[in-house]
């Protein structure tokens, strides 16, 4: 069906409906037509949902479309809802960190429990935590989303989900921020605080022997 | 110990089958309300693809590898292997009906596999469905530290003796980013009549939706909640440590809502007695003179008897009969303890069979 601007007679791209009063209006635009009427006009529809769900006007340019591990594309993820492969985390690190922030309540960053063969490896610099599996960057940023979370959790007077949060701090090797003082200076955690503490290398090693051999370096 | 390769359910047979599961005790704390606590970890192995991608071949490797591992990390005193894929239709819809597999891996032919703990029940691990490994704890009852304590402690099992897909950033990685971070689902099934009843139920929908919980039916995702039992999961796994998420469900949501529940079941008893006494009555006799019956009506029906048994309207009917029974009457459940294929007017006849007997005459 074709249909023209109500404007310049032009093939129209752009339908707005009306209703006042009771009674509906319906206009026809082009496109250029509508830009003046003041409407945000985007081209396609597919471009605006990649748009959408990429989180960046410009998407489609730099980051990969295809996991080179494992072959499987971003639109085959948007489609299925699937990764393929472990790979693709870090192939498509950049179109997924928008949509995990969405889906994952504005978590972008791991903060929970590291693999004992990785949390008790020798750490260079000798602060216990996450500088062994991702260096300095990733612990700053695992540190910076606990303490947001701790802050939050004072400010809404969360005292006992606080002092898991100041708990996940400590065991990082971070000293919780002065604006918790009172949090910092009570030894005593609440009932069932301990739940869920990772057992770090500061709590007296793996207990099993075979921790150690199980770090990738260390097989054949 | 090693897991007995390839038993056929019939391991799960006998007392156990009769008797409901050990997280149907009815026995655990808060059983009033909570029926039951899950924990679920998703995990998968690093230089394999995720199970979408994979072929048989690495489906098969991923499962003896997760094998050998089981074995050796001895994750319970006694466990069962069992290749999901050469079961008969009606053994695969019986581990899903006791909860031991999901509906998803119950489907299918490529080589899939689920580990359970005997005769308790209470791990299983799921392997090849949608991530390698989906190892889950459930409990009687609230007990969702117990369960996540015991999950914590089978991860470190089984991650000394396999090699997680692991990153610094987005911690254990899943074929679903809705999983990514912790891979930690914890959740609670809740029996809730109550507040059905009294019409609060949204309001608990709509609390739990606040705090980024999840409410779904009977058999979790996409099911709808049957004779008022619903489950509550969180729903963010990244950005937040396993602690975080255990407090949120367990302290700053749970107490509130079975406190809503009791409080609801109390104001039906105190100011609509008869009302109350009415439906539950009204139930019970359905489920005594029925002479077929689906499961869909029967669940509603136990769910009105549950809580006449709880709110001491129902004297003659113990509260695991009702509990085993929300199980017995699934239609696999049905033709195992039969011992033969029923068709479904054949099921709806042994159903309401098994309900007149189980409870009592008029």
């Amino acid at each position: 069906m074709d249909v023209r601007c109500d404007l310049c007679g032009q093939p129209a791209t752009v339908r707005e409906v009306t209703i006042k009063n009771g009674v509906q209006v319906e206009k026809h635009l082009c496109e250029a037509c509508a830009k003046k009427q003041g409407f945000v006009v985007h081209s396609s529809l597919p471009q605006v949902i990649t748009q959408i769900i990429a989180g960046a006007p410009d998407a489609g340019a730099g980051p990969a479309q295809v996991c080179v591990s494992c072959g499987v594309t971003f639109a085959q993820f948007r489609q299925s809802g699937l990764l393929g492969c472990p790979s693709c985390y870090e192939a498509f690190e950049s179109q997924l960190t928008p949509l995990l922030a969405r889906a994952q309540e504005g978590g972008t960053h791991h903060v929970g429990k590291i693999p004992k063969r990785l949390s008790s490896r020798p750490l260079g610099a000798g602060s216990p935590g996450g500088a062994a599996i991702g260096g300095d960057e990733d612990r700053r940023a695992r540190i910076d989303a606990l303490r947001k979370q701790l802050s939050e959790a004072i400010q809404a007077e969360q005292y006992e989900r606080a002092a898991k949060l100041r708990d996940e701090l400590q065991r990082l090797g971070e000293r919780p921020s002065g604006r918790a003082p009172a949090l910092t200076n009570d030894p005593a955690p609440p009932r069932g605080a301990d739940v869920g503490r990772r057992k770090g290398p500061e709590a007296g090693g793996s207990g099993r022997g075979d921790a150690e051999n199980d770090e990738p370096g260390a097989r054949a | 110990m090693n897991p007995s390769p390839n038993p056929h359910p019939e391991s799960l047979s006998g007392a156990s089958i009769r008797g409901g599961a050990d997280w149907l005790r009815g026995k655990g704390a808060h059983g009033d309300v909570v029926i039951s606590s899950r924990a679920r970890l998703a995990r998968n192995l690093t230089g394999y693809p995720f199970l979408c991608r994979a072929t048989t071949e690495q489906r098969l490797r991923v499962l003896e590898r997760v094998r050998a591992a089981a074995a050796d990390a001895e994750l319970a005193e006694r466990t069962a292997w069992m290749d999901v894929h050469r079961l008969a239709t009606v053994d695969r819809t019986l581990l899903v009906e006791r909860h031991l597999i999901s509906k998803e891996h119950a489907k299918g032919e490529e080589p899939r596999a689920a580990i359970i703990s005997l005769p308790d029940e209470r791990v299983s691990v799921m392997v090849n469905e949608e991530d390698h490994l989906r190892v889950q704890v459930l409990r009687s009852g609230l007990a969702l530290d117990e369960a996540w304590a015991q999950i914590d402690d089978l991860d470190d099992r089984l991650e000394s003796r396999l090699d997680y897909a692991y990153s610094a950033r987005f911690g254990y990685l899943t074929a679903c980013p809705t999983n990514v971070g912790t891979g930690l689902r914890m959740s609670v099934m809740l029996h809730l009549p109550g507040l059905r009843l009294t019409g609060e139920m949204e309001k608990v929908k709509r609390a739990t939706k606040d705090m980024s919980l999840a409410v779904r039916g009977y058999y979790g995702e996409g099911s709808e909640a049957t004779g008022d039992f619903y489950q509550i999961s969180n729903q963010t796994t990244l950005g937040k440590t396993e602690s975080v998420i255990l407090h949120e469900l367990a302290a700053e949501i749970l107490p509130q809502v079975i406190e809503y529940e009791r409080t609801a079941r109390r104001l039906l008893i105190e100011r609509r007695r008869r009302h109350l006494e009415d439906q539950v009555f009204r139930a019970l006799g359905v489920l005594r003179s029925a002479r077929m019956i689906t499961p869909e009506e029967t669940l509603g029906h136990l769910s009105m008897v549950r809580l006449g048994v709880l709110t001491g309207l129902i004297a003659d009917v113990a509260e695991s009969t009702v509990n085993q029974l929300v199980i017995l009457i699934q239609p696999a459940h049905l033709q195992r303890v039969l011992g033969r294929e029923l068709d479904q007017q054949e099921r709806r006849e042994a159903r309401a069979d098994l309900l007149r007997q189980r409870l009592g005459p008029c």
